[in-house]
């Protein structure tokens, strides 16, 4: 420390001054050793200053410090009698005490010294300032020269003033160096903190930008899935077109024959009123079944599900056949082993199915036999039709079931059928939730297969259910992820949930469950959640059922025009649609208790 | 060498091949018939017919297809080749057109008007 160096070189001067005394006889008088005693007092002193201390502080204890030091030097130099010891002693005093500050400036003062130190050494060889101590030479007076006094004052002034300022404006250096170190350190931690927000921005970027992607995506799939529906659609209606343009044209060419030529044969004129009574024919069935297909794919169809007795609907289907068997000669047989289980079903739609599948059956079979037959499990009854006929290649088993596919057959002689009537019986099945299928082996005959789920037992409890308090909610979503959310927290809310993860299958479910609630999603896959609606809607079991509506699209004056209830915008938080879900239920339960209020009103007096 | 009152009527409907070889027989033109696209095809090479009605919606080969190899094939070209169908759209008759059919004709139609359309391109 600066502080002890000074310290250090004033005790090395007391003891130089001890060696001249009594090594040499100099007379230094004794009050020397007290002044440079005071010094290294002061030294030890200014070691202990802080080195934080303020810069009017610093300055001013340097100043008192110097102040000390000049009086005491002034005092040696004059019990010296200012002479070149004195001097000698006095550049060490100046050394020491501008090492105890900044080298920089140190060195001026340091030059000051030495100047003074030359004019002291000259004067006192001169005989100006007096001494004591250099032989032959006598002071001019006992006094100590004013020239001498002059110097010291002078010196001890500039170095006073040069400390005092010097030390100022070192101390105030290191001051603002400190302010400039803390304002930095303030600075880094804005800067550090800044860069913590902007890593958050960026994160929170990225995390917008990712799910921006992924609706987007999702917004390409829908846009997508749209355009195929679309092409489907018109796909369909071009070929609509012409299957209906074909009979009519047969109709039209040969009513025109029959007018302009009408002393035909009368063998022809038969021939081609028959024809054109067949063609009409045609036509009519081709429009109900376009009609049919439509309705089940747009949701129009209203389905009445009960519960089917499977073995009566068998045994009447195949009787109301049996005549057109016996006039192709073909064998028809009911084989069933037991008893068949209730199914969940439309009775007059299965009826359609079987009719439609014995009908190609008994029109493709030359000779040989066909067969229907049923095998029943726990949860589902399959009901096959089986013939000896031609078979399917299978190149054309997959297609089979498409609209307007005709199986080329070879027989062009006859009328064809219209081309859809296994794709209804596909649409049919598939909206109860079953299967349909075929196996053929080419040259030996096809099987038409088809399931049917079995009628739970536990839907019989339906009216128990409502009187208890779980209520069962339906969820209609394509989207696995959100359905799951959603049933987790219907679930926790403590309703009883059923999901659907089609159109078909949500209409099936409430149809057969009569759930107390349903929520739609609006693009399930395959049915658009507006034909799902509209289904709900105007089917009689499911039009009483309050509809929650889900989507993308904000118009809910639209939603709502066609009957739902409540109309909520995806993303949707599971807490959202719970509360949603209980405020309908209670809305309603309060319109079923005022009706109840009323009834109960307008019954007479005495109980009804 | 071309039979100048043969036609051709090639469509998978037996009924619409009945009305017009009953009309076309009527007014004095001999007609052989074809159920599919193939067939077609073989009759045109094999009889050379002055005129062919072609359907569209024929199995094995459908109407473009056998109009195509038709008019592409230098000895076959000159034959006059109607197109007779229930695909009506714009699209479709400019396909059929670019193909090389001579005409194009819309079902449903009346018999009478195709039998003065064949005269007036074949002669009485």
């Amino acid at each position: 420390m600066a502080g002890g160096t000074g310290a250090a070189i004033t005790m090395g001067m007391l003891c130089i001054g001890v060696l001249l005394r009594v090594l040499w006889r100099l007379p230094i008088p004794l009050t020397v050793f007290g002044a440079g005693l005071v010094l290294l007092a002061g030294d030890v002193w200014l070691s202990r200053m802080p080195p934080q201390a303020a810069p009017a502080d610093l300055g001013r204890f340097n100043f008192f410090h110097y102040l000390l030091d000049a009086l005491i030097v002034t005092f040696v130099v004059q019990q010296l009698g200012g002479d070149w010891i004195g001097a000698f002693f006095y550049l060490f005093v100046i050394l020491h005490a501008n090492i105890s500050l900044r080298r920089a400036y140190s060195a001026i003062v340091t030059a000051v010294c030495v100047v003074a130190f030359v004019f002291s050494v000259l004067m006192a060889y001169h005989g100006l300032a007096p001494t004591r101590l250099l032989p032959g030479r006598q002071p001019l007076s006992s006094d100590p020269s004013y020239v001498a006094v002059i110097i010291l004052v002078v010196g001890i002034g500039a170095m006073v003033l040069f400390s005092i300022t010097f030390g100022t404006f070192a101390a105030t250096l290191r001051a603002r160096t400190d302010e400039l170190g803390e304002a930095n350190l303030q600075l880094e931690q804005a800067a550090e903190r800044l860069r913590g927000h902007r890593d958050e921005l960026e994160q929170e970027v990225d995390r917008r930008t990712r799910d921006l992607r992924t609706a987007l995506s999702h917004l390409r799939s829908t846009h997508e899935e749209l355009r195929r529906l679309d092409e489907l659609k018109t796909n369909f209606l071009a070929n609509v077109s012409h299957e209906l343009r074909t009979p009519l044209t047969s109709i039209r060419s040969f009513a025109e024959i029959l007018l302009q030529f009408p002393d035909e044969e009368s063998a022809n004129q038969e021939e081609f009123l028959q024809i054109i009574a067949a063609e009409a024919d045609r036509l009519a069935r081709l429009i109900d079944d376009v009609l049919d297909i439509s309705k089940i794919e747009s949701g129009h169809m209203d389905w009445h599900f009960s519960s089917v007795d499977l073995t009566s609907l068998l045994s009447f289907c195949v009787r109301s056949m049996a005549p057109l068997a016996a006039a192709k000669g073909l064998d028809l047989r009911l084989d069933l082993s037991c008893d068949l289980p209730l199914a969940r079903a439309d009775r007059d739609r299965i009826a359609q199915v079987l009719n439609n599948l014995l009908g190609n059956a008994l029109k493709f079979t030359e000779r040989g036999q066909v067969t229907v037959g049923a095998a029943a499990s726990d949860a589902e009854v399959r009901i096959y039709v089986a013939d000896t006929g031609p078979g399917i290649p299978e190149a054309e088993r997959e297609h089979v079931f498409e609209k307007f596919h005709q199986v080329s057959d070879g027989l062009t002689t006859k009328p064809r059928g219209t081309g859809l009537g296994l794709a209804i019986c596909a649409e049919i099945i598939a909206s109860h939730g079953g299967r349909i299928w075929v196996d053929s082996t080419p040259g030996a005959g096809s099987i038409f297969h088809f399931t049917l789920p079995v009628e739970q037992r536990d839907s019989r409890v339906l009216p128990a259910r409502r009187r208890s308090r779980q209520k069962l909610v339906l969820i209609a979503d394509s989207d696995h992820a959100a359905r799951a959310l959603h049933h987790a927290a219907l679930e926790q809310a403590g309703y009883a949930v059923k999901e659907a993860a089609n159109g078909r299958e949500a209409l099936r479910l409430a149809a057969s469950l009569a759930p107390d609630l349903v929520c739609v999603d609006v693009l399930p896959a395959d049915m658009s959640g507006l034909a799902v609606l509209r289904a709900l809607r105007s089917g009689t079991d499911t039009r009483r059922i309050p509809v929650i509506m889900v989507s993308v699209m904000e118009d809910k004056e639209w939603a709502l025009q066609l009957g739902v209830v409540r109309h909520l915008v995806k993303p949707l938080a599971g807490a959202e649609l719970v509360a949603a879900v209980e405020e309908t239920l209670a809305a309603r339960e309060r319109e079923a208790a005022g009706d109840a209020s009323a009834d109960m009103t307008s019954r007479p007096a005495g109980g009804g | 060498m071309e039979s100048v009152r043969l036609i051709l009527i090639a469509d998978d409907e037996p009924y619409i091949v009945r009305a017009l070889s009953f009309v076309l027989a009527k007014a004095g033109y001999s007609v052989v018939t074809a159920g599919d696209g193939a067939e077609a095809l073989e009759r045109i090479t094999s009889d050379r017919p002055a005129l062919a009605f072609l359907d569209l919606m024929m199995p094995k080969l459908d109407g473009y297809e056998v109009c195509r190899r038709v008019k592409s094939d230098p000895a076959l070209s000159d034959t006059y080749i109607i197109i007779l169908t229930a695909k009506g759209q714009r699209a479709d008759k400019a396909c059929g057109m670019a193909l090389g059919a001579d005409e194009y004709i819309t079902k449903p139609f009346s018999p009478t008007a195709i039998v003065k359309q064949v005269q007036r391109v074949m002669g009485a």
